[in-house]
């Protein structure tokens, strides 16, 4: 099915509407404050928000192609890779974020540690996300190449020039408010392939029936030594489930920051908790089609996953690919918009949080303190024209650069691994130090790097092993590895943030006061009714996900 | 109607009520069904009844704060 006038006309509608919100929201700009961390949103749209910032190409697409590929296991990325740390969030680290006043993670970082800690996690943030934006970028010109037959240089700039106006006019609320919205186009975008797949497949029990066994459970391949995935139960219960799940969601600002604008602190905490319930549902509408598209091509159904030139599966054309072929005139447009949207949402996200970052913790921090507000609120816009145009220039060094993208996710995951141990001994041991956190944090990256660079797996790695000599240790596959290395990164930080924190001298007890547990007064007010609790919502929704985890197992 | 356009359930209603009259136009002229349901239909009528629920509650805010 080619794309035809009525599917383009929904497209720009879309396109008009984002627009419009932008140059809308552009009237209550006053100040950096309103441009950067506007903390007046209600709850509902923070928690949408704080799940749509994630629902960026990476995870619709990605998502569908992991369950083409790996089965049900791909759920891991939610009810255990997700769910707890969103509810940890919320319950334990909200309180301080928000509490401490701060703008920023890394602003967070420079009250309880120092500035140097700051500028560390500064810097290295400010480098992902525009590198992230500009993949994002990438991704969504190639997408459009191939399913339009759009001109990739036509794709860049009307996606990044959309994606430009909005957030240059409107600021980080625009940026929340159309993710609000491109969160209901996706979900509801994508929900029908579902029901048209399923339709095709016999339903649920024909879906079950046309996959091999390994595919259609969560935790059973994980006992076996040579599952699909290539990772062990440890891994994925350690290295998933709690160093780079409670290192991202925890820790990132592209995420915290939704939640942070939130309008007060019950509602701050209550954002990633209330997110985490349309979350655990998210795979329903995102790793099915990946397991219809599969059992389809089994099946002989007329349908199968489409090919690379070389002749094997092109895992992330999977959801593309069945748009194209199921929906119908209208629908299609919708399904197109709502991939624009995912694309756009994730851009977006990491302009907006490169912004702030940018402006209160580079900028105000180390180049200029002392400036008025109206100067701040220029560079906030400037750093937005900027971190748009570094997204440009990446996109356009992934077409010339095939494996940059690849070299990109691996050193983000050097640098994020460790975060969550500094954050972890930062907030709830006063002991901890400056010089602890930020030797830690180095320590921690370097570790990853080493032992990226001595094992091997799937042919990649082992980069400082002498041609000729085996690896230290050979993995099954890149996931496997990439997940150990997120577990000695961690282990490296916290043990030198601690070794450092013992042989240096600590702050002061009355400076930690509301930034680290033992020192801040925990007395909330009473909720007014049970289910606003933010310790119950989380129960609540812990107790659905360890049910999701035991029917899918 | 300023008012009403500070409400983002506002901007949220208008866009879903838009594509459903799309939708919904486009399954009536040139019907197309896919397990006995024609989804252009289907759909323009979840995106309505929503995008027209999103619309009823930012009016009534607006309406409640007089």
């Amino acid at each position: 099915m080619n794309a035809g006038p009525l599917d383009y006309s929904i497209i720009f509608i879309y396109f008009a509407f984002v627009i419009t919100i932008g140059l809308w929201l552009k009237r209550n700009v006053k100040s950096s404050a309103d441009y950067l961390h506007n903390r007046s949103l209600p709850l509902w749209i923070t928690s949408i928000a704080f799940i749509s910032a994630n629902l960026g190409a990476q995870e619709v697409i990605g998502m569908a192609a992991s369950g083409a590929k790996y089965g049900i296991m791909t759920s891991h990325w939610y009810w255990i890779g997700a769910i707890p740390a969103m509810v940890f969030l919320g319950v334990f680290m909200m309180p301080f974020y928000y509490g401490s006043r701060a703008r920023s993670v890394p602003e967070y970082l420079s009250l309880r540690f120092d500035e140097k800690t700051r500028g560390l996690n500064a810097v290295t943030f400010a480098i992902m996300t525009v590198f992230s934006s500009g993949i994002s970028l990438y991704g969504l010109a190639l997408l459009l190449e191939i399913l339009l037959g759009w001109n990739f240089s036509l794709s860049i700039a009307v996606a990044a020039g959309i994606v430009a106006l909005y957030t240059f006019t409107g600021g980080l609320t625009s940026a929340i408010y159309n993710e609000v919205l491109q969160f209901f186009l996706i979900v509801f975008g994508i929900a029908p392939l579902v029901f048209i797949g399923l339709d095709k497949v016999g339903g649920y029990q024909g879906l079950i029936a046309n996959l091999p066994a390994n595919m259609t459970h969560s935790w059973q391949p994980l006992l076996a030594s040579d599952n699909q995935m290539g990772a062990s139960l440890w891994q994925i219960v350690l290295g998933l489930g709690f160093v780079l799940s409670f290192g991202y969601w925890c820790t990132d600002f592209l995420v915290v920051q939704r939640a942070m604008v939130a309008r007060n602190m019950k509602d701050a905490q209550r954002t990633p908790i209330v997110a985490a319930f349309p979350k655990m549902f998210l795979p329903f509408i995102v790793i099915v089609p990946g397991l219809i598209a599969l059992a389809l091509t089994k099946m002989g159904s007329g349908y199968s996953l489409p090919l690379k030139a070389d002749g094997r599966v092109n895992f992330d054309m999977t959801l593309p690919s069945m748009l194209t072929s199921f929906y119908p005139t209208g629908l299609l447009g919708v399904g197109l918009t709502a991939l624009f949207a995912s694309f756009m949402s994730g851009m977006a996200g990491n302009v907006t949080a490169f912004n702030s970052v940018w402006t209160y913790d580079i900028y105000q921090a180390h180049i200029k303190k002392d400036a008025t507000d109206a100067h701040y609120l220029t560079v906030a816009r400037m750093a937005n024209i900027v971190g748009i145009l570094i997204s440009v220039a990446t996109a356009y060094l992934a077409t010339r650069f095939n494996n940059i993208m690849d070299l990109l996710q691996l050193v983000f995951g050097f640098i994020n691994a460790p975060l969550f141990a500094t954050f972890l001994l930062g907030m709830f041991w006063k002991r901890t130090t400056g010089h602890g956190a930020f030797i830690g944090l180095l320590a921690g990256t370097l570790a990853a790097a080493a032992f990226h660079g001595s094992t091997g797996a799937e042919g990649q790695g082992a980069w400082l092993i002498s041609s000729g000599s085996l690896p230290m240790m050979t993995f099954q596959s890149t996931m496997g590895q990439a997940l150990t290395i997120a577990i000695v990164a961690w282990t490296s930080c916290f043990i030198v943030t601690i070794a450092v924190s013992l042989a240096t001298k600590a702050k002061p007890e009355n400076e930690l006061r509301g930034l680290v547990w033992s020192l801040t007064d925990r007395r909330q007010e009473a909720a007014s009714h049970w289910y606003t609790s933010p310790m119950i919502l989380g129960l609540i929704a812990l107790t659905i996900t360890i049910a999701l985890n035991i029917i899918f197992a | 109607m300023i008012r009403l356009m500070e409400d983002l359930r506002f901007f949220i209603g208008a866009f879903f009520v838009i594509i459903s009259v799309l939708l919904i136009g486009q399954g009536i002229l040139h019907p197309q069904t896919i397990g006995g349901l024609d989804l252009n239909l289907v759909v323009g009528g979840v995106f309505l009844v929503f995008g027209g629920g999103a619309l009823a509650l930012a009016l009534a805010t607006v309406r409640k704060q007089g």
